[in-house]
Parts: C-alpha cells; sequence; structure tokens
C-alpha cells in the first residue's frame, strides 16, 4: 500500500482545514478567501502571460537568449525566498507522526510533495511557460516534459535545504547568527548591486558562466537543440538533490528539536543583564500594567519566532534596500537615500507585524486564559501588549540607526528625529488595526519556531492592501513638505495625522475590548487548539 | 523475536536536556502479559521514556527492546504493534473524535472501510458518539484521554504504552477504561502506564517501578512494595520519593 499513509495523512490534514473554516469565522474565511485570489489572481496573470510569449513561434530568439536566466530566477525564488520570509511553507509534522509505523520512504516522498506550497507561486508562471510551449508549433509538444526534471530537482533540493536549516534554526546557540548569515547571503547580490562589481567578483561570474548548471541545461532542453548530454546533466543535478534532499531528511528524522532547544541549566551573564532591564517599566508604571509589559518583554526576548524577525528588521531590511536608495553609490541624494533610515524602519515594521500587532494573543495561548480571569481590565492587558509592541519598534529603530551609523551611512539626528516621528504614527495605526484582528482573528501561534509554516503569499496580499493605508499621514506629510518647501509643513501634517492616529486607536481600543468580552469563548478556543499532522 | 523476550527490556537508557539527564542510566524490564505501572514525582522522567519508548524522541544513549525488538533498526515492526495513548500534544484538535480513530486506523494499514467501522463502535464504546461532530478540541480533557484510548485499540496492539490515561477522566469512564485494559491484558496485551493516580495503579497494576530524578528506585512486584500489608503503595512512594517538608508555618502569611 505505497503512499497509503500519505493519503491518510492528507486526508487528516484535508479535514482538520476543513472543520477548522468551516467552523470558524465567517469573515476569517471571507477574509482569507479574498487575499488568496488577489495575490493568486496576479499570479494566475503572470502565468497567463508566460504562456502568450511561450506560445508565440516568433518570441523564440527571445526565449532561447534569456530561457536560462528566467530559469535562474525561478530556482532562486524557489529556494531562496522561503529564506527571506522565514517561512517553511506546509510540513509534516514528524514529531506527531513518527509515532506510527510509517516508513521514512514514505514520509519523505510525502514532504517532497508538501514543497510545491512555498513554490507554488512559480509553479503558477512554469505551468503558463509549459503550456505555452507545448502549444508553440516551432518546438513540439514533447519539449515541456523536460520540466518535470527541472520540477523534481526544486522539490527535492527544496526539502533537503529545509530540513537543513530546519535544524540550524532549531538550536538555540547560534540560530540567530545562522539566520543574519542567511539572509545577508541571499541579499548579497543586492550590496554588489549598489557598490558596483569587484573585479573578483566578476572573475568569479566568468567562471560561473558555466553550460552546464541546470538551469542552462533546462532551458536548452527546451527550446533549443536537443542533446542528450544536457538530459544526463540535468538528470545527474536531479539524483543529486535528490540524494542531498533524501541524507538530509533522515538527519531531521532522527533530530530532537526539544532537545537542541533545552533551556541550559547555568542562566548565563547576558540572561542576568537582560533580566534586570525587563525590570525597568515598574519604575514609571503601576502595575498591574508594569507587570504585563515585563512579562511581554520578558516572553517575547525568549521567543525564537520573535527574536528571528526583530534581527531580520536591521540586518536583511537594510541590505534589501540599498539598491533602490543608492544606486548612484554612496553620494546619492534621491528621495530614497535621504530618507533610507525611514525606509528601512517603515520595511522592519512590516517584519515586525506578525509578531507584534496583528495577533497579540497568538503567542501567548497558554496565558489567554489569565487575561480573563485576573482582576485586571482587559484594556490594560492591551495597552501593555501594545507599549510592549511599540518599545520594541523603537528598539529596532535604535538597532537600524546604530548599523547605519557603524556603516557611515548618512545619518543626521534630524532624520533619526523625523524616523521615529513617522514609524510613530505608523505604529499607532498598526496597533489600532492589530488589537482588533488579534480579538476578531486569533490565532495560534508556536512562539518556539524560528520560521512561519504557512505560505507567505496571503499574508503579503493583506499588507499590500493595508501599509499604504497606515502609510496615509507619512506619504501626506512628505508631499507637504515638497509642496511647500518647509520642514514645518512636514511636522503640521504629521501631527495632525498622529492626532488622528490616537482618536483611530483610541475607538479601536474601545471596540477591541468590547469585542474581545463577546468572543472570549471563541478567542479560548481559537487560541488552544492545534494543528494537524502537516503543520500548515 | 521470541515470546519468552519481555515487552520492554530497557537498558542504561539516558536523556539529556540542555546538559541535565532527565534520564539518568535507566534499566528495566517489563514481562509480557503484565499490567505494568511507571510511577514518579513530576518532573521524574516518566514522559521522556515514555516519550523514547514510543519513538517519538531519541536517546541520548542506551538501549531499548520492545517485544523482543531493538528500537529504532525494527522500528516499523515495533510499532505496528503497539497501541498508544501519547500526552495531548499528539491529538490533532481539528478532526472529530470518529475522524482521529480512523485516522489512526489508517496509520496502522487498516482497511479504510474496517477503520471506519471499527471508529464508530470505539466511539459508542467510550461514550463519545453522543455528539459525533464535536471537533477534539472542544473535548474536555477526560474526553481527550478517552478518545486517545479508543484509538490505541483499534488495530488490537500487543502493548500499550500509555501516559497518565486517567488523567482527568471521571469515574464511570476511568472504570469503564480499567474494564477494557484488564480485558486486553487477560488476552495477553503487555500495558506500561505511567500514573499519578496511585490507588488506580495499585489495583491495577501486578509491577511497578518508580524513578526520580531520572533514576530508578524501586522496581518491584505490587505485593513486594506492600510488604505483605504493611504499607500501601502511597507510603512507599511518598517513602521513596518523597522529600520532608516543615509544614505551612514556615510561611506566616499563608
Amino acid at each position: 500500500m505505497l503512499l497509503g499513509h500519505a493519503r491518510a495523512i492528507l486526508w487528516a490534514q484535508a479535514r482538520s482545514l476543513f472543520n477548522f473554516y468551516a467552523r470558524g469565522n465567517t469573515g476569517m474565511l471571507v477574509f482569507t478567501i479574498a487575499m488568496s485570489a488577489l495575490w493568486y489572481g496576479m499570479l494566475a496573470f503572470g502565468g497567463f502571460s508566460a504562456a502568450m510569449v511561450a506560445s508565440d513561434p516568433r518570441q523564440l530568439p527571445m526565449l532561447r537568449r534569456s530561457g536560462s536566466s528566467a530559469l535562474f530566477f525561478m530556482f532562486l525564488y524557489w529556494q531562496v525566498v522561503p529564506i527571506l520570509m522565514a517561512s517553511t511553507g506546509a510540513g509534516i509534522d514528524l514529531k506527531r507522526v513518527a509515532v506510527y509505523p510509517v516508513s521514512r520512504r514514505e514520509l519523505f516522498l510525502l514532504e517532497v510533495l508538501l514543497r510545491l506550497t512555498t513554490g507554488v507561486d512559480m509553479l503558477i508562471v512554469l505551468i503558463g511557460a509549459v503550456v505555452g510551449m507545448a502549444l508553440n508549433p516551432a518546438l513540439g509538444w514533447g519539449r515541456p516534459f523536460v520540466f518535470l526534471f527541472w520540477l523534481a530537482l526544486n522539490l527535492l533540493l527544496a526539502t533537503g535545504l529545509r530540513d537543513l536549516l530546519g535544524r540550524l534554526l532549531a538550536r538555540r546557540r547560534g540560530r540567530e547568527i545562522a539566520m543574519i548569515g542567511l539572509v545577508t547571503l541571499a541579499a548579497l547580490p543586492q550590496i554588489v548591486f549598489m557598490s558596483g562589481v569587484p573585479v573578483w567578483v566578476r572573475d568569479l561570474r566568468g567562471r560561473l558562466e558555466f553550460a552546464w548548471w541546470p538551469w542552462t541545461v533546462t532551458a536548452r532542453l527546451a527550446v533549443d537543440s536537443f542533446h542528450f548530454s544536457d538530459l544526463a546533466a540535468l538528470a545527474a543535478w536531479t539524483t543529486a538533490a535528490a540524494v542531498f534532499g533524501w541524507l538530509q531528511f533522515q538527519r531531521s528524522y532522527r533530530f530532537d528539536g526539544d532537545e537542541a532547544r533545552a533551556t541550559p541549566v547555568e542562566e548565563s551573564r547576558l540572561a542576568r543583564w537582560t533580566g534586570r532591564l525587563f525590570t525597568l517599566p515598574s519604575l514609571f508604571l503601576p502595575d498591574p500594567l508594569a507587570a504585563v509589559i515585563e512579562k511581554e518583554l520578558r516572553f517575547l526576548s525568549r521567543a525564537p519566532r520573535f527574536r528571528i524577525v526583530f534581527l531580520m528588521g536591521f540586518s536583511f531590511g537594510l541590505l534589501i534596500w540599498l539598491p533602490l536608495a543608492f544606486r548612484g553609490g554612496r553620494d546619492s541624494d534621491g528621495f530614497f537615500a535621504r530618507n533610507y533610515l525611514t525606509l528601512v524602519s517603515a520595511y522592519a515594521l512590516m517584519l515586525l507585524g506578525e509578531v507584534s500587532f496583528w495577533n497579540v494573543f497568538g503567542f501567548d495561548r497558554a496565558a489567554v486564559l489569565n487575561y480573563f480571569v485576573l482582576p485586571v481590565k482587559f484594556s490594560r492587558v492591551l495597552i501593555a501588549k501594545n507599549i510592549t509592541a511599540a518599545v520594541f519598534v523603537f528598539l529596532e529603530i535604535g538597532a537600524i540607526a546604530s548599523v547605519c551609523f557603524l556603516l557611515r551611512m548618512p545619518i543626521t539626528l534630524g532624520k533619526l528625529a523625523e524616523c521615529y516621528a513617522v514609524t510613530g504614527v505608523m505604529t499607532l495605526l498598526l496597533l489600532a488595526v492589530g488589537n482588533l484582528g488579534s480579538v476578531y482573528y486569533p490565532r495560534p501561534v508556536n512562539p518556539g519556531h524560528s520560521w512561519r509554516s504557512a505560505s507567505a503569499g496571503r499574508f503579503q496580499a493583506f499588507l499590500m492592501l493595508l501599509y499604504p493605508l497606515v502609510a496615509i499621514p507619512a506619504i501626506l506629510a512628505y508631499l507637504a513638505r515638497y509642496a511647500f518647501q518647509t520642514q514645518w509643513a512636514f511636522v503640521g501634517v504629521l501631527a495632525v495625522g498622529a492626532g488622528i492616529g490616537a482618536i483611530i486607536y483610541w475607538i479601536a481600543l474601545e471596540s477591541a475590548v468590547e469585542a474581545a468580552d463577546q468572543r472570549r469563548e471563541q478567542i479560548l478556543t481559537a487560541l488552544t487548539a492545534g494543528e494537524g499532522p502537516v503543520a500548515a | 523475536m521470541t515470546d519468552a523476550s519481555p515487552a520492554v527490556r530497557v537498558q542504561d537508557l539516558r536523556k539529556v536536556y540542555g546538559g541535565k539527564a532527565a534520564v539518568d542510566g535507566l534499566s528495566f524490564q517489563v514481562p509480557r502479559g503484565c499490567f505494568f505501572g511507571f510511577l514518579g514525582p513530576n518532573g521524574a522522567g516518566k514522559t521522556t521514556t515514555i516519550r523514547m519508548l514510543m519513538g517519538a524522541a531519541p536517546p541520548t544513549s542506551g538501549m531499548i527492546e520492545l517485544l523482543g525488538l531493538p528500537m529504532p533498526e525494527r522500528a516499523i515492526d515495533i510499532k505496528k504493534q503497539i497501541g498508544l495513548v501519547p500526552d495531548e500534544t499528539l491529538l490533532f484538535d481539528h478532526l472529530t473524535g470518529a475522524e482521529y480513530i480512523e485516522f489512526v486506523g489508517r496509520m496502522y494499514a487498516l482497511d479504510r472501510t474496517l477503520a471506519q467501522a471499527r471508529a464508530r463502535e470505539l466511539l459508542a464504546l467510550f461514550e463519545l458518539d453522543a455528539q459525533p461532530r464535536k471537533l477534539i478540541a472542544e473535548y474536555s480533557k477526560g474526553m481527550r484521554k478517552r478518545v486517545a484510548m479508543a484509538a490505541a485499540l483499534i488495530h488490537r496492539p500487543q502493548l500499550f504504552l500509555m501516559d497518565e490515561p486517567f488523567e482527568g477522566v471521571d469515574a464511570v469512564g476511568a472504570r469503564l477504561m480499567k474494564e477494557i485494559l484488564l480485558d486486553q491484558v487477560k488476552h495477553g496485551a503487555t500495558i506500561f502506564l505511567t500514573s499519578h493516580v496511585l490507588e488506580v495503579v495499585e489495583r491495577l497494576c501486578e509491577r511497578v517501578a518508580i524513578i526520580a530524578d531520572g533514576r530508578l528506585v524501586l522496581e518491584a512486584d505490587m505485593s513486594e512494595v506492600r510488604g505483605g500489608g504493611s504499607e500501601t503503595l502511597e507510603d512507599a512512594f511518598v517513602r521513596l520519593v518523597g522529600v520532608e517538608r516543615g509544614g505551612s508555618s514556615s510561611l506566616d502569611w499563608l
């Protein structure tokens, strides 16, 4: 009964999802469908465009010229984007499934198939291109079959990478450093692009122009003359990916995450020092507000998921915007270069959103009952969580500014103040929306997981809609400064934005408190539920 | 594999978390057809041990043999013959009771129709069939234990590994579970359970092991533990692992 277990696991997962959505909040269901439709609609349009181009015989020279580059981009997107988004896609919850008599081979096959969840974006475009090629009279219907190898290669390699990174990031020591290393590596092309290509990189590039890369041979097999040597090379790459994927999966199967994550018996000096820092709120604020803030500070700073995202804000966030801001080198004077700090800080807000704004009780699933039974006003709890989020946002900006300063980027005190003001107003609006989202759509999140397992697509679509809205006061302030050529116009508009933001925040807070009171049972049920056999 | 081999044999088992040994050189045996109680205070290493026996956590060192087969070398053959009542984290909250039991049946390679039929019968036996659409997430603690127990029975295993099976179960449910387990032992199955309910262990188990700080402090037949009736299991347990407390007088405010 080959794959019988896999069928049972997928069936259980499908039932879990159906039960979850069928009984869940209708608004959440509609929201999920709308966001998915928006994101995948855009990708489907991309797939359709690829089909149109690939089906046109007149485009054959262009396909031959750029096929390899397009496939290289697809390869990067498939393998690197999950790392950049700290999102691994759905994967088997080995801890729960390994207790049953299921062979590793079968679990591995299922895991490989589940890698489609991280590559679904590219898969939609690829399907479009394949359909187009099959319809292209100059190519013939058989050519697209080469993409089966290409697909297998990407799935197998992604499986191996996911397992390797999963184990790496499950370890206490070095997890954050490893993550910064990875995102830096992934963003390296951006830095090279900004600072000009060094000679050694140019030499390397010359050496990398290799005729037998998987994307090169796949492109040749798909749109150029057929050679068995190309097919043999692609088969060899696919076999190598299979061996890598299988070996990594074997190691993950034997790996004990609890052991790797276990808290050391002795407390480090750093932990003792930061432990004292966490008591600072008690100096300025009364209990229970200070107690909740202190608890939040301790809890979040110990949660791997939060730490990774926080670190990404001032590492990856800085790197990813470099090419746009400093296209002309360090002395660039464009809008983005002048407002680089604010740009990166606003981007960091986006990264922090999931762990600080949208789902403030998600990490807190074990403690959330306390907020309903302890003699504390629910508004106090929300305010405490919001203050904690604001503290981390301001620390994040401080970290970004420090890195900019160390890299000798053009940062002035005025720009720093401007950055704090802009992100402060945006934070206020994000907290307002986040408080409502947290009580209307609470979702359990495992703070111990370094990476999100769900696909990033829907979340990105949601942010695409929300961010322009919360950025309106800042955009208007910049426009005012541009129109009136005075800093006072900027300050005035932003101050009005802050005032309106405060009113919106206050109304949203009252609504969230009221909703939490009415929906306490739904909130508790939603936050205490676990997942299915596939962590999606 | 021979029937003469013990159902569970553990030798020098060790599991280290964060530099601390949760299980430290544990060795014991459980004869076949035995109702075996594995006891210890909170944090003694019971759940860690049972997770290693289930194959859910690899030991740091040591040897495990279940039903005469070495773990993990023959893991698949062993797992086919084991029924698990795991801690709650291994349940799937968004499935109904029937769906969960069917899923477990299919994981033990039962035909889907047979798994569905047995799931219905087991739900009825454990009195969980009154609300068939109820999700496990909505179950009480006792109901979760009952559904886990029902799922453990679906493939008629030879060895049961149970982590706190009676925790949160009401008296009626506990009575039913005890009867089912005794019936399984009568038919040759071996039961290995952890429990904090010492009265239940005393009444059901023929043999017990007690651990503290990851180390074995006692392995004996129940009659030996009772010392010919001079003390109860609770007395022996407190004597072996208990700490002398100064009483509440040390906390003036209490």
